[in-house]
């Protein structure tokens, strides 16, 4: 065997090494590096896959790695949550050692070797884009080695030179040695330059959002007195109900504004609910029973809100007056910022169920909730109590007012000591946090339970049933306790808001795509809503892939197996017309020489005839459609059995 | 995709209007990447071309890029294995670069290339290469460098040369394929060393300039035997009809060496004995016509080359002509004729040797034939004994003129026709000396097939320009 074909199967080994450790799947170290051995020996003549099988393939691979790979993945390694990605890697994986068996062996005659190219480059780049396991990470004199990484490359090497330089390898292979020198050295002036590097290169290419503040939900917000807020139309929920929802979707709620104008939760101990405090639906989701303590005024009846998380966080959001949380989670952890964040069952999608009620309960009085900041002073105070009335209800209703008489504005630039007081004496413009954090404070100092609200604000309909939440919509509003201990939502901000959103309006392809794929997650959900189905829908997938894969090899296969035939039926044809004709068979004549040694004796029909199928042969025996040539030739051929019988 | 060249033509009491709508679509299809020179390229390109393409294999860009990668990458997880990983990878590639540089091919080379190929055939050159330099050059191959018009074999499919002490020299053969018509102009040649591990290029230049005349594809038909078809049409154009008399009368003149064609029956077996290869028997009558000059009169013209164009949109129904008369040329002097003289349009070339010929047939231009009024055809044949053949794409009334004019003064002249589009198939007289050579158009015609767009296109513009004129 060529030594060349020999280090390009320990490469492919070492590939599926690495990628078994990495997936922390063994099975894949067996058979990688099994069907690597097998396709050395070219033991089963297998064809060279065509683009159409490739793609096959990885779809195949992709298919399979989302829908099996992530069940059998190891807890807690990068299969199990990108089942796809995994999938997909090792049909790459399996197109390598494909390659590598169909692939002409010891072709040293050539500078390169195609086949060996493509499975270098495959392989290289998984083996250095795919992070290196734990386990073959070695200490050498203090340094930190992924082991297999630099043994690939010089796999890759060897399989290139190993034939080409037969004779000289080891001469060859000692021109590496002084790679034990530089590569340490280089290494340490990789670690010296690596940081001012990266500097340089953020100085050439700047963060195009400095200069703004970017808009969506945090969970600790802060009052910034210079900012300038850029809106995004990043997707964050889709959510999908029958009846028009609440347009308030609350993550977290503030109580105490500290010096540095930063609002923060109330203080108390961590709360989770886990199984035991779930019902079990029929679907197999838990219902979680939440707190509802929000003042229902019937326009937002009880109703079932389907919300589907888009964003990379981990937070649930919900109305005001959510009853029961539905969903696949094992546990609800409310954290330290007053957000329920979730963990979700394995493979699970991240959406969740809101359950809404009239029914609610009233809420105890907190001090907090009264609660004033430090920079309070008797100016701020005075103009508070201008809003209050005879009870609180009227009291809220003129705070309302005030301001919502004012300006909406994305840009703030107040006095840097005194924001608040430059925000809430001068009446000047600002946005939703400011409105909500001055309505909140004045109730406060009106003796009124207040606290203030972040999350979002649906208002971007996509279809009769579904609506569009982006990170422009972050929204801040106020709740305010009354004398029963319920709790009620107002918000203050300017209705002028609504030119900031016309102003912000997301382009028609985005809308578009948003449209299509809640029609396709719907479609989905439909499908897999039957058990039946599901599995119709997964094994239909997978047989089709299969069966396209076959198709594609036996095309491929018998197109092959067609150019031999064709070979044969030039023989034949040739030998037929020399046996009908009764001439000799002479492998050194060419037609044109039969044509012009016909012997003088027969009829100037038949020369006539022979010289025409000759002709017709001479012409066509060489051209550039093969299939069609041998089917004129047979043509031609019946036509001088025909003139020959006459 | 049209270029420069194909800048519509401001046509006399034109409209300004037509001629902008000409000037937009011109404009519309412009051609916006340049045509690759190797060695004509930019400085920054080059540079780019030499460190990138001519400095690394596949496998060497993709360490390289990966490693890159990885150094930006790795910062954040502060991973100082990741970071050997890229060290390893860097080192690897620079040390190589500098043996690679070291032992850099140091040569002199000599070319011997045809002066004449095929357009979608390859071509084989015979290069003479020597190490001029101190070191040995290992694993080396060699290429042609890149010219615009042309295939060149992939990096997989050049041979490998092991090794070439100091002062040697062996010659490879270097491949490429001319794709059209035309003079094509090689450069020179480049010679590519993998030295030490394949993973990084040295590649050096040497300009070797040379020009070869690219024919046109070679014409799948057969060409019927040109000394056949002259006897018997001559024996009409002097008889008046080929019935009345059976068989030549003839006597025995001279023998000579046999040539290809020549009948088994002429075989003059004495001679042939005598002289120890064989003769054949040449044989002379009062009624055959002695020729042994052929001369060939091609129409360049193509009908659907109008007087706005600067070039013709398709030039593959020319190329089909001109490689008919390649095919009957070459006939011909396979018969024992000599081809000596050639009018393209309506000039005429005397040749001395057929390399002449080659070069005219590879560099004539197409001319204008959208009216009848255009002269695309010599006046007047050369009143010597020979056989005039006339190759067209489609049989005008110029032609027709010419044809008569050559048979009131008793000049033979065969017409060879290959139908430029659908339009002129079937269009010529019937007559021994006119001949149809079947197309990729008849083809199509004759099994009922449905004709291409664009020939469909041409047919009703042929068809609309025969109206308006």
């Amino acid at each position: 065997m060529p030594l060349g074909q020999i280090f390009l199967a320990l490469f492919l080994a070492l590939e599926s090494l690495h990628i078994a450790l990495s997936m922390e799947l063994t099975i894949i170290i067996w058979i990688g590096g099994g069907l690597s051995i097998v396709a050395a020996l070219n033991l089963v003549k297998v064809e060279r896959p065509t683009w159409g099988l490739s793609f096959v393939l990885v779809a195949a691979g992709g298919f399979l790695g989302s829908q099996v790979l992530e069940d059998w993945a190891i807890e807690g390694s990068w299969p199990q949550s990108n089942g796809l990605g995994a999938g997909i890697v090792l049909s790459l994986l399996a197109y390598q050692i494909w390659l590598f068996a169909c692939a002409e062996k010891a072709n040293a005659a050539t500078a390169l070797n195609r086949n060996s190219q493509t499975i270098l480059v495959l392989g290289l780049l998984l083996l250095l884009l795919i992070a290196p396991p734990e386990q073959t990470v070695l200490q050498l004199f203090g340094v930190s080695i992924a082991a297999l990484t630099p043994v690939a490359i010089l796999l890759a090497s060897l399989t290139l030179m190993a034939d080409r330089c037969a004779g000289h390898l080891l001469s060859r292979l000692s021109l590496l040695l002084p790679l034990l020198l530089i590569a340490p050295l280089l290494g340490w002036f990789l670690a010296v330059g690596q940081g001012p590097v990266i500097a340089a290169l953020g100085d050439v290419f700047p963060n195009s959002n400095a200069g703004f503040t970017p808009t969506g939900f945090s969970p600790r917000q802060q009052l910034r007195a210079s900012a300038f807020l850029r809106p995004s139309n990043r997707a964050v929920m889709r959510a999908t109900t029958e009846s028009r929802p609440n347009p308030y979707l609350a993550g977290n709620r503030l109580v105490l504004l500290d010096e540095e104008l930063v609002w923060q939760p109330e203080e108390r101990a961590l709360s989770a609910l886990s199984l035991i405090d779930a019902d079990i639906e029929e679907t197999g989701q838990l219902r979680y029973e939440m707190s509802n303590h929000q003042f229902s005024t019937g326009n937002f009846a009880a109703q079932r809100i389907d919300i589907q998380s888009l964003a990379r966080n981990n937070y649930i959001f919900m109305s005001p007056n959510t009853s029961h949380l539905i969903g696949r989670f094992e546990a609800l952890t409310l954290n330290a910022a007053d957000v329920w964040s979730p963990v979700y069952d394995r493979g699970a999608d991240r959406r969740w169920e809101i359950q809404t009620s009239d029914e609610s309960m009233p809420d105890a009085f907190n001090e907090a909730n009264l609660q004033l900041p430090s920079f309070w002073d008797a100016d701020l105070q005075e103009k508070s109590e201008e809003f209050r009335d005879a009870d609180n209800q009227e009291t809220v209703y003129n705070i309302l007012d005030h301001f919502i008489a004012r300006n909406y504005s994305l840009e703030t630039n107040f006095d840097a000591d005194n924001p608040f007081h430059d925000f809430f004496l001068n009446d000047r413009p600002a946005y939703c946090f400011w409105f909500a954090t001055g309505a909140t404070l004045a109730l406060r100092a009106n003796d009124i339970p207040a606290r203030i609200v972040g999350g979002y604000l649906i208002h971007e309909q996509l279809a009769d049933d579904m609506w569009l939440v982006r990170e422009r919509d972050a929204h801040s509003w106020v709740e305010w306790q009354d004398t029963q201990g319920y709790w009620h939502t107002i918000d203050p901000t300017p209705p002028s808001i609504a030119s900031f959103f016309g102003g912000y309006q997301s382009s028609p392809v985005s809308s578009l795509y948003h449209r299509l794929a809640g029609q396709w997650q719907k479609l989905i959900d439909a499908v897999l809503a039957n058990e039946l189905m599901a599995d119709l829908v997964r094994f239909g997938g997978l047989l089709i892939l299969l069966f396209l894969f076959v198709r594609e090899y036996r095309r491929i296969r018998g197109r092959q197996e067609k150019v031999d035939s064709r070979a044969i039926r030039w023989q034949k044809v040739w030998q037929r017309f020399l046996s009908s004709a009764n001439l000799p068979a002479n492998e050194s004549w060419t037609a044109s020489t039969y044509a012009e040694n016909l012997p003088q004796e027969w009829s100037a029909g038949l020369i006539a005839a022979t010289k025409n199928f000759l002709q017709s042969y001479k012409l066509q025996r060489f051209s550039n459609d093969d299939e069609r040539a041998i089917e004129a030739v047979e043509r031609s051929f019946e036509e001088y059995l025909q003139a020959i019988g006459k | 995709m049209s270029e420069l060249a194909d800048r519509p033509v401001r046509v006399p009491d034109e409209i300004f209007l037509l001629h902008w709508w000409r000037l937009i679509l011109w404009f519309s299809n412009l051609r916006l990447v340049p045509r690759w020179y190797e060695h004509r390229s930019r400085f920054l390109l080059r540079l780019f071309r030499r460190l990138y393409y001519d400095g690394l294999t596949r496998s060497g860009k993709v360490i390289l890029i990966s490693s890159c990668f990885i150094f930006l990458t790795s910062y954040r997880s502060s991973s100082e294995f990741l970071l050997f990983t890229t060290s390893f990878g860097i080192s690897l590639l620079l040390w190589a670069s500098l043996l690679g540089y070291i032992y850099r091919p140091n040569i002199s080379v000599l070319r011997e290339t045809p002066n004449t190929a095929v357009a979608g055939e390859l071509l084989s050159s015979k290069i003479r290469i020597t190490n001029t330099g101190r070191f040995n050059l290992y694993n080396f191959s060699l290429r042609e460098m890149v010219v615009p018009s042309g295939r060149w074999p992939r990096e997989w499919s050049r041979p490998h040369q092991k090794g070439l002490r100091p002062g040697h020299s062996v010659t490879v053969s270097v491949l490429c394929e001319p794709r059209r018509r035309g003079v094509f102009s090689l450069s020179g040649i480049a010679v590519v060393s993998y030295f030490p591990f394949f993973l990084t290029r040295f590649t050096s230049r040497e300009a070797l300039p040379t020009d070869v005349y690219v024919l046109p594809e070679t014409l799948r038909a057969a060409i019927p035997s040109l000394r056949n078809i002259a006897d018997q049409a001559s024996k009409r154009l002097i008889m008046g009809s080929e019935n009345t008399r059976k068989g030549p009368s003839l006597d025995y003149a001279y023998s000579r060496p046999y040539q290809t064609g020549d009948s088994m029956r002429r075989l003059d077996h004495r001679a042939s004995s005598r002289y120890g290869e064989p003769m054949s028997k040449v044989f002379e009558g009062v009624e055959q016509i002695r020729r042994d000059k052929v001369y060939l009169i091609v129409d360049l013209s193509l009908a659907d080359f109008t007087a706005w164009q600067r070039r013709p949109t398709d030039e593959d129904p020319l190329d089909e002509r001109l490689a008919l008369a390649v095919e009957i040329g070459r006939s011909a002097q396979n018969e024992g004729f000599s081809l000596s003289a050639l009018a393209t349009g309506s000039d005429w070339h005397t040749l001395e040797n057929p390399l002449q010929f080659y070069q005219h047939i590879a560099t004539c231009s197409p001319q204008r034939g959208y009216s009848e009024e255009l002269n695309t055809l010599p006046d007047s044949v050369l009143l010597e004994e020979g056989i005039h053949v006339l190759v067209l794409g489609r049989w005008t009334e110029k032609a027709e003129a010419l044809v008569n004019r050559c048979q009131q003064a008793g000049i033979l002249m065969l017409v060879f026709l290959i139908a430029e589009s659908a339009d002129h198939l079937s269009s010529l007289p019937v007559g021994k000396q006119f001949i149809e050579i079947p197309t990729s158009l008849s083809s199509t015609a004759s099994l009922g097939t449905k004709l291409t767009i664009r020939e469909r296109m041409k047919a009703r513009l042929a068809k609309s320009l025969k109206e308006a004129s």
